[in-house]
């Protein structure tokens, strides 16, 4: 047990340490000075500089932006910096901190990817156990066909999808936005419904996808076990049909299904991104993708470093939840 | 004595409905990206203005439609299939080979110092989420993107799944017998690695090679999404892009968002077809069912 908490803190660190060094080579080693785009942009706003002047603007902005120092400085005081949360104001809105940015996009982003991972995953895996329970029935085959077509399909496509049928086809769902506009965030009844009226479909379209992935595994791993010969004797005693899913195929199957939760939190997060684009949700994606637009290096690395740091913390506390569950693992580590 | 390939091939074409399906799909996708799209008129290689009359439904002459800057749209859906397949194969090629090694070192040595630092370093690039990461890769990189440069951002995140199964398959055959015999005449870890080794996992790296051509495609469509991409080649990502910045949904021109979802739609599912037919053929515990069935296929 202990050795398996000191085993999930070094991989944590380890995680964290490879995404942020990633991260940090890339942003630095970009063959587009970000500094050069601020003056470039500087310069077409008109206005005459002279050499001296442009210089000496320029190393204002080194300094700012603590350019001017060797890397290995720069790498540091950037850990430093992600970790306690500053990342530097953002380029595009000047002077406007980057954490200021992130924490207007981020409840957005943590609602609707927590919501959309709970309910696909919960569902995804029960619906897929009944099916791999009753895998000769009609639906169980039916809906294996539905997955199967839905799983390679990435997040942006079934997202597009959805934004054919039921923004522009059957116009029954807004597509702006996370609330209407002449709502008042404040806790009211037409405020909730305002904003799962404009969740509903972002929150769909990952659902949909990500619930694919879960039934198919979770049918697949519940015919492995259901031939075993402890779920025979569990029948031969007569035992209630909910009694032998939920306590003796259940118990076995859900504990690879969290650590594929685990892994797999990381993905449904880029579809969660794409998704809020498409949609104009409020949120991380949206903020990236403006970034992207204004050339706001500062931003992006931000919503990077904060996405690995974020996604990782989870991966570790889903890890955590595993011996409570799986008793392997309590009693052998 | 039959030719086993052959053997297989009709074996899976006999039992597997879904592979049947995906093949003839696939074949007909290929046919149209790489050959067909060699007739395509020049001024339709690239997004940019075209000959054809501006944003039309589709008819006899054009059958999938124009676009909004009077381009046939059949034909530079044609060359963005091709695109975007040449950009999956490119980076399931480098993908599958980084996989192979990292997962083999990481499986072969997992009792020792090595493996475990592997495995962990494997684990991580699964955990971090790719997608912000490669979104300040392709900013950075913005004015050298192309499709080779896309296969190789998208490697660095692309390897780390096959690797992980790698290891595990690996460990699995680490207890074989006839891996233990090499060792111990003193094999060299390159020589068991390509004697031993490579033979068993070899119709296992193709499925993943599949997996790993429609993840290309799919984060190829999102990081285009987000204008990542480089946007005068026809790829189905930009395809998308262009359509959704022009707001052709919002002008009622359907056609074009419709035929470019369609064609993705068939072409991830084809390959994905493929791929699960072959893995369910391989797996032992399906093999007897399968067996029966074209016994059952063969008399009748």
């Amino acid at each position: 047990m202990a050795k398996y908490f000191i085993e999930r803190i070094v991989f944590l660190i380890l995680t964290l340490l490879i995404g942020l060094t990633i991260i940090f080579i890339i942003s630095r080693s970009t063959p587009i000075h970000p500094i050069d785009t601020i003056m470039q942009q500087l310069s077409s706003y008109g206005g005459q500089l002279t050499q001296q002047q442009y210089n000496s603007i320029k190393d204002i902005y080194l300094r700012l932006y603590g350019l001017n120092r060797p890397v290995i400085d720069q790498y540091f005081s950037f850990l430093a910096g992600v970790l306690s949360g500053n990342f530097g104001p953002s380029f595009s809105s000047f002077p406007t901190p980057v954490i200021k940015l992130i924490e207007r996009a981020l409840p957005w982003t943590i609602g609707l990817l927590l919501t959309a991972l709970i309910i696909s995953w919960v569902f995804g895996n029960l619906i897929g156990l009944l099916a791999g329970f009753y895998d000769k029935s009609g639906i169980s085959k039916f809906l294996q066909g539905l997955f199967v077509v839905i799983s390679p399909v990435p997040y942006p496509i079934i997202a597009l999808i959805l934004i054919l049928l039921f923004v522009f086809m059957i116009p029954s769902f807004p597509i702006m936005g996370g609330m209407a506009l002449n709502v008042t965030p404040k806790f009211s009844l037409s405020y909730i419904f305002s904003i799962i009226e404009h969740a509903f479909l972002p929150a769909l379209s990952i659902v949909i996808s990500s619930m694919a992935g879960w039934f198919l595994s979770m049918r697949a791993l519940v015919m492995n076990i259901k031939s075993e010969d402890f779920v025979e004797f569990a029948k031969l005693r007569g035992l209630k049909k909910r009694k032998i899913v939920f306590n003796y195929v259940m118990r076995n199957v859900i504990s690879p299904q969290i650590t594929a939760l685990a892994l797999n939190i990381g993905f449904i997060f880029n579809g969660a991104l794409v998704t809020e684009y498409l949609f104009s949700y409020p949120g991380l994606g949206t903020l990236m993708y403006r970034a992207i637009m204004t050339g706001d290096m500062n931003t992006l690395v931000g919503v990077a470093s904060l996405s690995v740091i974020g996604i990782t913390l989870a991966t570790f506390i889903v890890e955590l939840m595993i011996p409570i569950i799986d008793p392997t693992i309590r009693q052998e580590r | 004595m039959r030719n086993s390939f052959i053997d297989n091939i009709s074996n899976l074409l006999l039992v597997y409905r879904g592979f049947t399906f995906g093949i003839i799909i696939l074949v007909v996708l290929l046919f149209l990206g790489f050959g067909l799209s060699n007739f395509a008129p020049s001024n339709d290689l690239l997004w940019g203005m075209g000959n054809a009359p501006f944003s039309i439904p589709p008819t006899f002459n054009y059958p999938f439609g124009t676009t909004t800057n009077g381009q046939n749209l059949f034909w530079l859906l044609m060359i963005a299939i091709k695109n975007s397949m040449l950009l999956g194969f490119l980076t399931g090629a480098i993908s599958i080979a980084i996989a192979t090694i990292m997962g083999f070192l990481a499986g072969r040595f997992s009792s020792g110092i090595l493996g475990d630092l592997l495995n962990m370093i494997i684990d991580s690039f699964c955990v971090i989420p790719g997608l912000p990461v490669l979104l300040v890769l392709a900013f950075a990189l913005k004015n050298y993107i192309n499709v080779v440069m896309i296969s190789l951002i998208l490697s660095i995140f692309g390897w780390a799944w096959p690797s992980k199964q790698m290891r595990n398959i690996v460990m699995n055959l680490n207890q074989k017998q006839f891996i233990m015999t090499s060792k111990f005449s003193g094999l060299n870890t390159w020589k068991t690695f390509l004697h031993d080794y490579l033979p068993y996992v070899l119709p296992w790296l193709l499925i993943q090679f599949l997996g790993l051509v429609n993840w290309a495609i799919g984060m190829e469509v999102t990081i285009a999404i987000f204008g990542m991409s480089n946007m005068s080649v026809p790829t189905i990502g930009t395809s998308i892009y262009w359509a959704y910045t022009n707001q052709t949904l919002l002008l009622g021109q359907w056609w074009w968002m419709t035929f470019t979802l369609i064609l993705t739609i068939l072409l991830m599912l084809s390959i994905y077809m493929v791929s699960m037919s072959i893995s369910d053929y391989l797996n032992p515990r399906t093999r007897l069912t399968r067996l029966q069935k074209s016994k059952v296929l063969e008399e009748t």
